[in-house]
């Protein structure tokens, strides 16, 4: 059902030019790309991108520059609607919902070429494989597409003053349609269902399939956005007698966003090829429309000043009002201060230089706003609608009104203050550098979920200014490079080494009793609360005599209890969880920091020490250049579903099982191995939503190191009047990665792991060949 | 150059100084403004809207709420399982958000037509009470909030459970609000709107099972102490009985139950007209007190018979035992009255027996295209797990469909009115023959049943042994309205909510009762081809070990051994629970246990129920 490659092509062209009045530059870029899925469901995505620009001077005192770039992506799918690869993830991500339910041992297809039917067998009673999702995959009437169209239209005109001083005005105009349109259509299958027959062979189809999200509708979405961006701003640039250099601007910016989109949902399509709201005869079954918009309005100004490049000074602020904000909330203040000194640029550095070539010290206080909530979010609003399960008069389904979640009044810009201290410098002629950077970054009034409240309160917790962070962390970069001439010809070689790190801990949460089940004060982000185990019971009798002692079953194995008898007591294989507070309970106690019961933390899922190497070389018009990227340290406790890990324990009809799997699992043969096992004995769905437990036996390891990108390249020695350049390379992203994930799992990248939004392992990277000619007129 | 300039600064400098504020204001443009709402009819009509269909139960419920006298093969209850815990997620804020909802209407009602405001202050009351009362069911104790809560209001947030008697006295006087506002009939579709007589019903109910739930468990963990006083008002186990009598006797003798057979299900009245009341496509609207509307063309659609028949919901024998001959006398008057065949079992029986359970020459509702005639069914063990199909509510095979059920859903019926004065009545010792002439014979009348002659004064043995805790000056007349009240409301939702208030739960489980017994097999029916119904045509071919020659159908071929077994090993009921194994907590399993979480997160405001170890150290 998934292609195993994906070939994809892309073009550019770009064309420049102009005179001293008047300048150009077009560019254009395609890109074909096919998708994962195979069969009649093959998905294809579709991009091309026009860029013009031109600018030209009016007058000796003014300029005028203009900027079009319109970018349409189309993306195609057959099968299910609502797997839309192009995202990549809905609902339960594409792999999940193809995979999921159908065992190797089901054929897709009859031997006549209809698709197969399995009565009572699958989540719903009769379906195709996989609730029809497979089904709609392998079927191919059912038909969708996503088309964007992006328009940017930027204008400037830039007057000159006096010399030194500018004033500048630009006006952006951004557009973007966008049409989505969905053909599902019931499977058509070989099921007879007058007669009860799964196959009725000769090529006849039997019967339709459909359920609740697979049956007969044409859908039509369309979505417009309307973005207008202006800016005016003065902008003074001058050097004055010995050395100094003042820069200032001073302006404002405005922001005016208006979203606006309509469904259409008609049911009964009368094609198999074509998708509109006119081949559709049915009831319609949803029509409505949302808007959205917002407003900011900015005024900013900047003062830098420096001497001879050896002492540099910048202070600079903003002033922003947002709509997203109520009325005496809207408007924030930040200012932003740094001061730099060239310490190799003094006369006492003289007698060093020959060594070490620069020296900077920088110093830095920043502020920043933010307002990541969404567009209304402090108007209660009063929604109306239709209750589909209930009627008075028999003739019209009943309305009703519902409020939306209260919200906090007070609601105003989160500040961002960073603290910055670094040293840049240079040793051998520069050949050598190193930077070296420490911050720390406050947020405060961080626009979050505020405290938990009971459910008493009928609603969600209002968002608010509730929580304050502090991160600290450093970057440290250090590269050599060179270009020495080497057999006659100029040699160019250079190496860079990057590490990063930080933390990040709460420093304000209204949590008084410090529960485990939400922030609390001290909390390090990313912390994993968990169980610690004594890895796995050696024999049935030391189980026995573990569960005759210690109560487990009311909570980390009530997946076990829940079993059928006699597996549903605890025997060898099974974890030992331990009873770290002694109270012969394995549980969470009060679930606070005070009383967190047998839990403690047992890793943290954010990257540690994230570092890079780059290396670059070019010789003799060869050139080649390697990025290698990974993270140092990292825990990632598997989901549960993300089967590919959990396989059986997780989902009692998994569709990929690797060969190698059972040796990863606890075995009871005599003499076995059992010291380096992943999974502990083979039960089912110990490792479901209701039964899997956060233990330190399951966390794994998702540190990895990447060659993220290899390229090599020659250009051609030649040149004539028409072709200015010419260099063909090879290109290669992603070809391998190391990682300690590898021993339970080489199926999951350990990047892909640790960031998917569903937690289970959605689209998986691709590795990429690619070959291509850059030719320069 | 400076005149282009300079409107730019002013522009500038005018948008900062003058209206910033203003200029920055985009509002909701597709919602309203809670500010302005709550003034028209109409809105305040949409809003309670959501009330009927956040609050009430859907006939699927139904499908869930096994007792002692009904069972499904598919799954037990949590209760009769024992497998609640108090992590479970029953209490959610999509549970509370339904009265945050009517406080809210409560506080913010501003209509100016005082007889429209006054009408939708009274559905909010009568939803109120609902809501309340079956949180005190199920939790006993709980925080009683008559308004909407601050999401910064500590003290509301982390308020300790009021005592339930407070509760209930709260939801007394919620109803009486209700029944003074609210109309009598409502303009239009009055049968589907909250009306006084659902007020004055209601509270019956509700008083009924606060009033014998303290009498039954006085002195226990639950309610260690029956006469308290709130407010002023003394309340105790009596005081909540006189209420529920009180209110039921406004109704008693207002309504008529019906009577109809339009259907023809049966030739007479009485054999067919308590059936074809539960499958009427709209309501009735004289024995309907309150029913929720179901349609066809809207699709507004449920799956209770889909729901019965896959669970294959079945009757007990203990339920079929209740029903008495039909000359008034008990079954057990009858020689052999405990080996009975399935064909031996409905005759000379109640009436309703029949219209409840498939008996022998059950007709379904379906009519025949060729004859005209009502098409006749096999009994299937597709659609019963022990022989007493119930087919109560089971209307044609066109509506079994997982959702193409479209009979209307009575929520609130007349005889459940008279069962709850009776009882009431003779809960407090003052039952009189004359209050059985106006409530239990009105209800036997319907079916044909002999009358009730007078107050009983003799303790019927078998429902002695059924109901042991049974208590009062007027024992004999409660165990036969109790008896009354199992048969008429049947598979309605009460069954499970009775045995906790009697303090029966013990009998919930199915370890207590043999689990759901059904038809009798003798020992020489095994192996053999049995004709059930006397029609001539095999219908069940019971075995143990490997399968001899029949002529029933495959579904009705059933092996005996694992699951489906018979009380007595080679002879007896048959059954399919048979294993279950749990046994009742006397001390705990009367109420739900308060989740954990919202213990912790309300700093222990809120205790635990008596008996449930949620690990927390407080």
């Amino acid at each position: 059902m998934f292609n195993r490659t994906r070939p994809e092509t892309e073009h550019n062209i770009t064309v420049r030019g102009g005179t001293d009045k008047t300048r150009y530059y077009a560019s254009a870029r395609y890109l074909y790309r096919e998708g994962l899925f195979a069969a009649k469901a093959q998905d294809i995505f579709n991009s091309i991108s026009l860029r013009a620009k031109v600018d030209a001077d009016i007058a000796s005192w003014l300029n005028y520059a203009s900027n079009v770039s319109l970018e349409r992506t189309d993306y195609d799918w057959g099968g299910f609607w609502e797997m839309d690869g192009s995202t990549g993830y809905v609902s339960q991500g594409i792999l999940w919902n193809v995979t999921q339910n159908v065992g190797p041992n089901y054929v897709p297809y009859n031997p006549d070429g209809t698709i197969a039917m399995y009565p009572g067998f699958m989540a719903d009673a009769t379906s195709p494989m996989m609730s029809g999702r497979a089904g709609a995959f392998l079927d191919g009437r059912s038909h969708n597409s996503n088309i964007n169209n992006y328009w940017t239209w930027t204008n400037r005109l830039t007057a000159h003053i006096f010399k030194g001083l500018d004033f500048i005005t630009d006006v952006t105009y951004r557009r973007r349609d966008r049409r989505a349109n969905f053909r599902s259509l019931p499977t058509a299958n070989s099921y007879d269902n007058i007669n009860k027959r799964m196959y009725v062979g000769n090529g006849m189809t039997g019967g339709l399939f459909t359920n609740g999200s697979v049956y007969d509708f044409t859908r039509e979405y369309r979505y417009f956005q309307d973005g207008l961006v202006a800016n005016a701003y003065f902008s003074y640039n001058q050097n004055f007698g010995a050395g100094h250099h003042v820069a200032a601007t001073l302006g404002a910016n405005f922001d005016d966003y208006l979203g606006s989109s309509i469904t259409i949902q008609q049911k009964g399509s009368l094609s198999d090829v074509l998708s509109y709201i006119n081949m559709a005869n049915g009831e319609i079954e949803k029509a409505s429309q949302a808007i959205s918009s917002y407003r900011t309005l900015g005024f900013f100004g900047r003062v830098n000043y420096d001497w001879k490049g050896r002492y540099l000074l910048e202070v600079s602020g903003r002033y922003d009002g947002s709509s997203r904000f109520p009325k005496g909330h809207r408007w924030g203040f930040f200012p932003s201060a740094s001061a730099g000194w060239r310490l190799s640029e003094e006369s006492f550095w003289e007698p060093l230089k020959a060594y070490v070539s620069n020296a900077k010290i920088r110093v830095s206080y920043g502020t920043l706003g933010n307002q990541q909530v969404d567009n209304y979010y402090y108007w209660e609003e009063l929604k109306t609608g239709l209750l589909s399960g209930y009627t008075f008069d028999g003739l019209n389904n009943a309305g009703y009104a519902y409020a939306d979640a209260p919200v906090s009044s007070n609601l105003t810009w989160e500040t961002v203050i960073s603290k910055n201290i670094g040293i840049d410098l240079g040793f051998l002629r520069d050949r050598l550098t190193l930077n070296a950077d420490f911050f720390i970054r406050d947020t405060k009034n961080m626009l979050t979920a505020g405290k938990t409240l009971p459910y008493v309160y009928g609603e969600a917790a209002p968002k608010e200014n509730a929580a304050d962070l502090r991160t600290k962390g450093y970057e440290l970069a250090i590269s050599w490079k060179d270009h020495p001439v080497v057999a006659g010809q100029p040699m160019y070689y250079g190496i860079t080494a990057t590490l990063g790190d930080f933390v990040t801990h709460i420093t304000r949460f209204d949590n008084p009793s410090n529960l485990l089940s939400e922030n609390y004060v001290g909390k390090r982000l990313g912390d994993i609360w968990g169980y610690q185990t004594d890895g796995v019971f050696a024999t049935d009798e030391e189980a026995a005599a573990y569960e005759q002692s210690i109560d487990s079953f009311s909570t980390v194995n009530k997946g076990i209890k829940g079993q059928v008898a006699p597996w549903n007591h605890l025997m060898a294989g099974d974890l030992i969880y331990k009873d770290l507070n002694g109270d012969s309970k394995i549980n969470t106690g009060d679930n606070t920091l005070d009383k967190p019961g047998d839990r403690t933390v047992i890793g943290n899922s954010r990257p540690r020490y994230n570092y890079a190497f780059k290396g670059d070389f070019s010789w003799f018009g060869f050139d080649l250049s390697v990025f290698f990227q990974g993270v140092g340290k990292m825990d990632w406790m598997p989901n549960y579903n993300c089967i590919y890990f959990w396989g059986p324990y997780s989902y009692h009809r998994p569709t990929f099982v690797p060969t190698d799997f059972s040796e990863k699992c606890w075995s009871a043969e005599p003499g076995a191995d059992n010291s380096n096992i992943i999974y502990p004995r083979q039960r089912g769905r110990i490792a479901t939503q209701a039964n899997l437990v956060t233990s330190d036996f399951y966390l794994q390891s998702a540190a990895y190191l990447r060659l993220k990108n290899l390229t090599v390249g020659y250009t051609l020695p030649i040149k004539t009047k028409v072709l200015d350049k010419a260099r063909i390379y090879f290109s290669g992203e992603n070809l391998f990665y190391l990682s300690p994930l590898k021993k339970a799992t080489k199926y999951i990248d350990p990047e892909v792991a640790t960031t998917s939004i569903s937690d289970d392992c959605t689209y998986p990277y691709s590795k990429t060949f690619s070959v291509g000619i850059d030719v320069t007129f | 150059m400076k005149k282009i300039i300079i409107p730019f600064v002013l522009l500038a400098s005018a948008m900062a100084m003058s209206s910033c504020e203003d200029f920055l204001t985009k509002s909701p443009q597709a919602s309203l403004s809670p500010d302005t709402y709550f003034s028209s009819e109409k809105e305040l009509d949409l809003w309670a809207n959501k009330f009927y269909s956040d609050i009430l139960p859907n006939p699927g419920d139904l499908a869930e709420l096994n007792a002692d006298d009904n069972g499904s093969s598919s799954s037990l209850s949590a209760v009769q399982k024992g497998t609640r815990t108090p992590s479970s997620k029953s209490w959610s804020a999509d549970t509370w958000k339904p009265l945050r909802n009517i406080n809210y209407m409560l506080e913010n009602n501003k209509c100016t037509d005082v007889n429209v405001r006054n009408r939708y202050d009274g559905v909010c009351y009568f939803f109120r009470a609902l809501f309340y009362f079956e949180k005190v069911r199920q939790y006993g104790d709980i925080p009683w909030y008559d308004h909407v809560i601050g999401s910064s209001d500590t003290e509301d947030l982390n308020k300790p459970r009021d005592p339930r008697g407070y509760v209930m006295l709260m939801v007394m006087k919620d109803l009486d609000k209700a029944y003074d506002l609210l109309p009598a009939r409502w303009p239009s579709d009055a049968v589907y709107h909250v009306s006084k007589d659902a007020a004055l019903a209601l509270k019956s109910r509700a008083a009924l099972f606060e009033g014998t739930f303290r009498k039954y468990h006085k002195g226990s963990v639950y309610v260690p102490v029956d006469e308290q006083t709130f407010d002023g008002v003394n309340i105790s186990s009596e005081y909540f009985l006189q209420q529920a009598a009180e209110a039921a006797g406004k109704i008693v003798g207002t309504r008529k139950l019906y009577k109809g057979n339009t259907m023809k299900l049966a030739d007479a009245a009485k054999d067919a007209s308590y059936r074809e009341y539960f499958i009427l496509e709209d309501a009735e609207t004289d024995e309907t007190i309150f029913a929720r509307r179901y349609n066809v063309d809207l699709k507004v659609r449920h799956g209770l018979q889909f729901d019965f028949k896959n669970q294959h919901r079945s009757a007990s024998l203990r339920q079929v035992n209740h029903y008495l001959q039909s000359d008034g006398t008990p079954i057990q008057n009858r020689a052999g009255w405990q080996t009975l065949s399935y064909f031996d079992v409905f005759q000379d029986r109640d009436p309703r027996l029949a219209q409840t359970i498939q008996g022998p020459g059950y007709l379904m509702a379906d009519i025949d295209e060729a004859t005209k005639l009502h098409k006749t069914e096999q009994l299937s063990w597709e659609r019963t797990f022990n022989g007493f199909r119930i087919i109560k509510y089971i209307s044609d095979t066109g509506h079994e469909g997982a959702t193409t059920s479209t009979t209307d859903y009575p929520l609130i019926r007349y005889a459940e009115v008279l069962l709850n004065y009776a009882e009431a009545k003779a809960e407090l010792g003052q039952l009189t023959d004359e209050d059985i002439a106006r409530t239990i014979n009105v209800i036997r009348d319907r079916v044909g049943m002999p009358a009730m002659a007078s107050v009983p004064s003799t303790p019927d043995a078998l429902m002695e042994s059924y109901y042991p805790h049974a208590a009062g000056a007027q024992k004999a007349a409660i165990l036969e309205i109790r008896r009354e009240r199992a048969v008429e409301l049947f598979c309605e939702g009460f069954r499970q909510w009775d045995m906790l208030r009697w303090g029966e739960g013990a009998l919930l489980t199915p370890k207590a009762t043999g689990g759901f017994q059904g038809i009798y097999i003798a020992a020489d029916q095994v192996g053999v081809d049995l004709d059930l119904d006397k029609d001539g045509k095999a219908d069940l071919y019971l075995y143990t070990g490997s399968k001899g020659s029949t002529k029933a159908p495959a579904t009705n071929q059933i092996q005996l051994g694992s699951g489906f077994t018979l009380s007595e090993g080679t002879s007896g009921y048959l059954t399919y629970w048979a294993a279950e194994d749990y046994v009742w907590n006397e001390d705990r399993d009367y109420l739900w246990p308060i989740p954990a979480d919202q213990r912790t997160l309300t700093e222990f405001a809120l205790t635990q129920n008596p008996g449930w170890d949620d690990g927390l150290s407080q």
